[in-house]
This record gives structure tokens, sequence and C-alpha cells, in this order.
């Protein structure tokens, strides 16, 4: 699958994009909400896999950057009066800022993939505490907001952050710097022997992580008219981004929209015919992909091809 | 406030940093032996205090005496998480970053077995036991014994551990492993099986801690991340591998929450441990004078 990615696949994506654009005119309500859930569960695990999935540093704070969108949308709309425009173009400048601070203090050098993990986790903690205990931010109560336009608009932004994601992350892994991440992820300290000017890609990754995060906060936030701490920094949103990046594929374009694509569609399927429990099956399917198919099941894909094509070839992880 | 209320609240933090003491005390063997962090530690955590606290409940088993079935239940389960999933990793995995990125991940996925396995059983609600709770006078402090037992059976547990750690063949061969496992498997330890120790008692810690923070404190099946933050900031602030800076840092931090509850309020009692988590860590990174060996 990596061949066709290479060769097809900005046309596999301009042409997913337009029959998804064209898709609400013909689909009935059920289906418009489903592709909304999966939309969003695609770009952020998609957001999540362009600075974790290339640089290798699992980050299990990012749902701190989905919360500063909502929060930052909500605060200029209901606080300053600011037409939805610009609302929604200040929340991922908002969170683009909060990533750079972040990682003008964490990443100038190489930290323990474990700290910078529950780093982050600590700060998406302390910084829905502080909102919570913020009277200003609406402490627990949160916000309400004001009606869409129309419900379109909700899922045109969603396409256009996935459809964004996809397109860097895709860009980026042909690109040069494809080649300095992948040797970052393997090796910082050689890497930067080596040139590679690894500050410097792993901050622009992150902040474009961040901020595409962060609008896609905004969006969420604006569609369901309400917030509050609870709903815009639930740490069950960084689990799922890491789930669904790890079990697609990590650090591929493909694997992250397969595996949020998979797991939401799984999740559908299973508050009907389950009653709650549903991430037990996830946890165990995670541990199962890393054990088994490090490569995520868009390598599942890969390795069934090479072994058809030279038998007794021995599959190496996803690259 | 006067000298009483600072003397009372005082030794309500020492309770809690011996409870902490052997969370964190288990993490840090845990990382120190392989290397590996396990995320899910938390979540033995929550298991050792519902194994307990279902025992006093259902059958009126004291609370101590589940100590005996929550630790070695828990480091049961530890066992079982080293053959299945720690040790495959380490034998597979490419590179250092390669098994953090892979471990972290795999007991990720722990974690969500664990704790949703926990909210399907047991629901989500908070929980608490009535267990030795009226107050008994002790000069001018009112203290619960609930917490006097809790303190004195961590510090029984450290000692224990002390003991184990200094003065056995068992301890000895635990610390050289985690000083120089190369070294370590040369002098003819076998580093396989004492990984597998490691995680055991590592894991049996968080089950004891579990079982003794049930007497005092409400639980619920998500409480162990939090748990798992805590003990992380403590292992990091106390120099990961460092049993008396992990000793000295549990007591930091159970003193520095029930102060900070006292002080500014109650509702950031919670936030204490993520705060310490935050500046700890970016200390050990970002102080040019403290440089992080491997780390």
């Amino acid at each position: 699958m990596a061949n066709v990615m290479k060769k097809g696949g900005p046309w596999a994506l301009a042409a997913a994009a337009i029959i998804l654009a064209l898709a609400p005119l013909v689909i009935g309500a059920y289906a418009k909400t489903l592709i909304f859930t999966v939309l969003l569960y695609v770009g952020l695990a998609q957001a999540w896999n362009l600075f974790s999935g290339l640089t290798g540093y699992v980050s299990f704070g990012h749902v701190l950057f989905f919360g500063a969108g909502a929060y930052i949308f909500a605060v200029a709309q209901t606080k300053f009066n600011l037409p939805w425009g610009v609302c929604l173009i200040l929340a991922p400048i908002g969170a683009a800022v909060a990533a750079w601070l972040i990682a003008l203090v964490v990443l100038p050098e190489r930290m323990g993939i474990a700290y910078f993990a529950v780093l982050m986790l600590g700060l998406s903690a302390v910084i829905q505490n502080l909102i919570l205990n913020s009277k200003w931010l609406g402490s627990s109560s949160g916000f309400t907001l004001k009606k869409m336009p129309s419900q379109l608009l909700g899922y045109y932004g969603m396409l256009l952050a996935v459809v964004f994601a996809t397109a860097l992350v895709m860009w980026v892994r042909q690109s040069r710097f494809g080649i300095a991440l992948r040797a970052l992820k393997t090796d910082e300290q050689a890497a930067a022997v080596a040139g590679v000017n690894c500050y410097a890609l792993k901050t622009s990754t992150f902040v474009a992580s961040a901020a595409i995060v962060g609008f896609l906060g905004a969006v969420v936030g604006w569609n369901w008219r309400y917030i509050d701490p609870y709903l815009s920094f639930d740490l069950e949103l960084t689990f799922k981004m890491v789930l669904m990046a790890f079990i697609g594929g990590v650090g591929t374009t493909l694997g992250p929209i397969i595996g949020a694509v998979f797991l939401s569609l799984l999740d559908d399927w299973l508050s009907v015919n389950m009653s709650g429990g549903h991430t037990i099956i996830y946890g165990a399917l995670v541990v199962i992909v890393i054990l088994r198919m490090p490569g995520g099941l868009v390598d599942a894909a890969n390795w069934v091809r090479r072994k058809r094509k030279r038998p007794g070839s021995v599959p190496v992880g996803g690259g | 406030m006067g000298l009483a209320d600072f003397l009372q609240v005082t030794l309500f933090g020492l309770v809690w940093g011996g409870v902490y003491a052997l969370m964190s005390g288990g993490l840090n063997l845990i990382f120190g032996v392989m290397r590996v962090l396990n995320v899910a530690h938390g979540e033995l955590v929550m298991l050792g205090a519902f194994a307990a606290f279902w025992l006093f409940t259902l059958w009126g088993v004291n609370p101590v005496v589940a100590i005996l079935i929550a630790g070695p239940g828990a480091a049961l389960l530890g066992v079982l998480l080293h053959d299945l999933v720690a040790e495959p990793l380490i034998r597979t995995s490419r590179s250092v970053p390669d098994l953090e990125r892979m471990t972290l991940i795999a007991f990720f996925g722990v974690i969500l077995v664990l704790r949703d396995s926990a909210l399907a059983l047991f629901k989500p609600q908070f929980r608490a036991i009535e267990y030795l709770n009226k107050p008994v006078s002790l000069g001018p402090l009112s203290i619960a014994p609930s917490r006097l037992v809790v303190l004195g059976v961590a510090a029984l547990i450290t000692l224990g551990m002390f003991y184990l750690l200094h003065r056995t063949t068992l301890g000895k061969a635990l610390r050289a492993v985690s000083q120089d496992r190369d070294a370590a498997r040369l002098l003819g330890v076998s580093v396989r099986s004492i990984n597998r120790w490691g995680f055991a008692i590592g894991s049996g810690l968080a089950g004891i801690s579990g079982a003794l923070l049930m007497m005092i404190y409400v639980i619920s099946p998500s409480m162990g991340v939090g748990f798992t933050s805590k003990a992380f900031a403590i292992s990091v602030l106390g120099r990961l591998g460092n049993n008396v800076g992990a000793l000295v840092a549990s007591l930091t931090l159970g003193l520095v929450e029930v102060y900070t509850s006292l002080v500014i309020g109650e509702s950031y009692r919670d936030v204490v441990g993520y705060m310490l988590l935050v500046i700890v860590i970016l200390w050990r990174f970002r102080n040019p004078f403290v440089r992080a060996r491997g780390a």
C-alpha cells in the first residue's frame, strides 16, 4: 500500500475529498452524523500522527490543544462577540501559540519518551484544573455557544481539517523533512550529528499538529453549542487519538485514517450491540497490535502482499 | 490556624507520604530494573484498593489482613504483565526509543483493559468504607486510628523493602541489574528472572498501597491515572532508581498536598500532583546543572 500512496496518494485524497464534499447532498441525517464523527476522529488521529507518529514522541496530552481551541472559540464568541469566521481563525492560532510555548521549554533537548508522554498528560490535567477553578472561564459550568448558521458549516470545517492534516502528513513524508524525521525518530543524537535540525523539526510538527487539533476543538465545540472543562479536556479523547493511530499504523499516511475509521465504526456498532465496556476491546486490540504487528493494520496489508511476492521475507515495522 | 492544626495536617501528610512511598517505590523498582515505565501502575493500585474494599464489605475481612491478599494478587498480575507484555517487547524491540514507545503504548492498552473491566464490574461511583474512623485524641491532635494503621503498615513495609534490597541476595541482584544489566549478566545474574521479580514486587507494592489508601480515601475505577502520575512525579523528583530520594520525595508530595488543601483550597489538592509532575520533569531536563543520564 505504501507504493500506491506514493504515486496515487494525492489523487486518492482529492477524490475522497470531493466525494465527501458532495456526500451531504445525498445522504440522510444518520449517515451525516456518523460521517461527522468519523471525520473528527480521522482529523484528530492524523493530527496526532503528524507530530507523535513522525517524531516518535508519544503525546498523552493532545486533548490540551483540543480544549484550548474550543475555549478560545467560546471566549472570542461570547466574551468579545467576534464574528464566527474570526473565532474559527483565532482557535488554531491560539492552540499553535500554546504548542510553541510548550515546545520552547520542552523540546530543545532529547527527552525520554515516557517523560514526554507523562509530561503532556500532566499539562493537560493542570490546564483543565485551572479552568475549573477560574470564574472568568466559566469554571465547571462552561459556555453555551451561539447557533451555527448551518450544520453544513461544521461538516465542511471538519472535512477541511482532515484533508489538510492528511495532505500535510503526505507531503512531509515524501519531502526531505520526512527523511530527516525518520532519522530523528530512530536516533535523535545521530540525526543531530548528521546535521538534522531536530529542534526545528520537532517544534514545527508539534505546532502544526496543535493548530489542527485546536481548529477541530473549535468546530466540535461550536457544533455541540456547549463546552465545559470535562468535555473539552476529556482524557479519553487523547487516548482515542493514540489508539487509532497505533491500531491503524503509526507514522504512515494511511494508518491513522484506517485506524480512525475502523475504531469509530466499531464503536458505532458496539454501542448498538453491547452496553459499555467497549474500551476493554480497544485496549486489548492495541496490546495485540503492538505485540504482533507493530506496523498496525496498514502493515498487515503490506505484510500479506510481501509474503505473496517474496515468500520467506521478514516483515519490518511500518516506515 | 494554630500550631495544633498545623501538626494535625502534617500528620495527615505523613500518612499520605507513606502510601505514596509504597506506590512510587513499586514504580521505581520496575523502572530501575527494566527501564520500562509501567503506566498501568495506577490500575494495579486501583485493583488492590477494590480487592480490599470487597473483602471488607462482603466478608468483613480486616483491611490489614486484606493486604495479604491484595499484595500477592497484584504481584501475580504483575508477573503476568511481565511475561505477556513487557518481556516479548524487550526481546523484539530494535532500539531504546523503540522499546520506550512500544512499552508505553502496550501498557496504555493495559490501562484501558483493567480500568474499563473495573468500570463494567464495579460501576463508576466513588466508594469508601467505615473502618476505625472515629477520631482519638493524641495529646493536642485528634486522628482517626485508621490513619495510624496506614502509617504504621506503610512504615513497616518500607523498612522491609530496604532490608530486602540491601541485605538479601535477591535485593542485591535487583540493584545490580538496575545499575548495570550487562555487568550483572556477566556476573551470573539471570536478568530475565530478576526482571520478573522486579515486576512482581513492584506490582505487589502497588496493590498494597491501594489496599492502604482504601482505608482513608474514596476509591473509584478511574482513579489509576492520577496515581500513576503522582508516583511518576515522585520517582522523577527522587531520581529514578534512588530509594532514599524516592522516600523523601513521597513525604514531600504528601505534605505539599495537605498544605495546599489547607491554605489554598481542597479543589486544588489533586492538581498539585500534576503540577509537581510538570515541574520536576522540566527541572530534570531543562536545568543545565542537572543533566539527566540516558533517561
